[in-house]
């Protein structure tokens, strides 16, 4: 039927090539919108995969996360975007991140690797150029072991 | 090309738009877009997640998708089926969400 009249236009006016992974190229045929809550993901996951990354959030979002959670209809799966905020225009992304991070780390390679693995991440995903990943280290994860064992009894022998 | 041929029962065309874009092997399911807008209204029920413009707005779809391969990938394609369905007609995509391997729909 009409589908034998979209075959002959495989001479496309529109040269799309320039760059393949942009998605503004297509415009002329519609636009596509990405959800924030599409790279929110996307780059939690990816912070998440670096070894000393322990967990996302800081101190407010992880306090908005717990409360979020027992809200019915709060937001279904905010384990994975507590600590992620992104702002996504039509072409590009910028992401911030609040991370806990392991003791013994070191946190400044820790933030460049955390930052190549999202840029990464969520460029071959979306299509969307990230301009920038802001890092804010909020609290670092002790042992829990050492913590406990290492305190002196609390006021016990103080005077005989 | 001037007159662009596109079938006249709306209805039908967007079920048919439905059917084939969740038919695409990344797509979790259609969804009611940024302000739920996205939806066609039939007798006795909406269907989410497809709207056919009128005269020349474009076709608007939007979807969950699943995070197995690159989102650009799967729009273009997703894009030229619904396309070609509707005539030529531009054709808005709205990723909503990713669904992860642990979540429901």
């Amino acid at each position: 039927m009409s589908e034998s009249t979209a075959t002959p236009s495989t001479t496309t006016p529109t040269t799309t090539v320039s760059s393949p992974a942009r998605l503004a190229d297509d415009t002329s045929q519609g636009k596509t919108t990405i959800a924030a809550s599409v790279v929110q993901k996307i780059a939690g996951i990816a912070a998440r995969e670096i070894s000393g990354v322990h967990s996302m959030g800081g101190g407010m979002s992880r306090a908005f996360g717990a409360i979020r959670e027992r809200i019915p209809g709060g937001g279904t799966g905010s384990t994975n975007i507590s600590g992620v905020q992104v702002e996504v225009g039509e072409k590009q992304a910028a992401i911030d991140l609040d991370i806990v991070v392991e003791y013994g780390a070191s946190i400044v390679e820790l933030a460049r690797a955390v930052r190549r693995n999202v840029i990464t991440a969520v460029e071959r995903m979306t299509g969307l150029e990230v301009i920038e990943v802001n890092i804010a280290v909020n609290d670092i994860h002790l042992p829990e072991a050492v913590d406990e064992e290492a305190l002196p009894p609390v006021q016990s022998a103080r005077v005989e | 090309m001037t007159a662009v041929p596109r079938p006249p029962d709306p209805v039908e065309l967007a079920e048919r738009v439905a059917a084939a874009v969740t038919a695409h092997p990344a797509v979790a399911g259609l969804h009611g877009g940024l302000y739920n807008a996205v939806a066609t209204y039939l007798p006795g029920r909406k269907l989410v997640g497809v709207r056919i413009g009128e005269g020349d707005e474009p076709v608007e779809v939007a979807v969950v998708l699943l995070p197995d391969r690159p989102i650009p990938d799967v729009v273009r394609a997703l894009r030229r089926e619904v396309s070609a369905l509707c005539g030529g007609a531009a054709v808005d995509i709205t990723v909503a969400d990713i669904l992860l391997p642990g979540e429901l729909p």
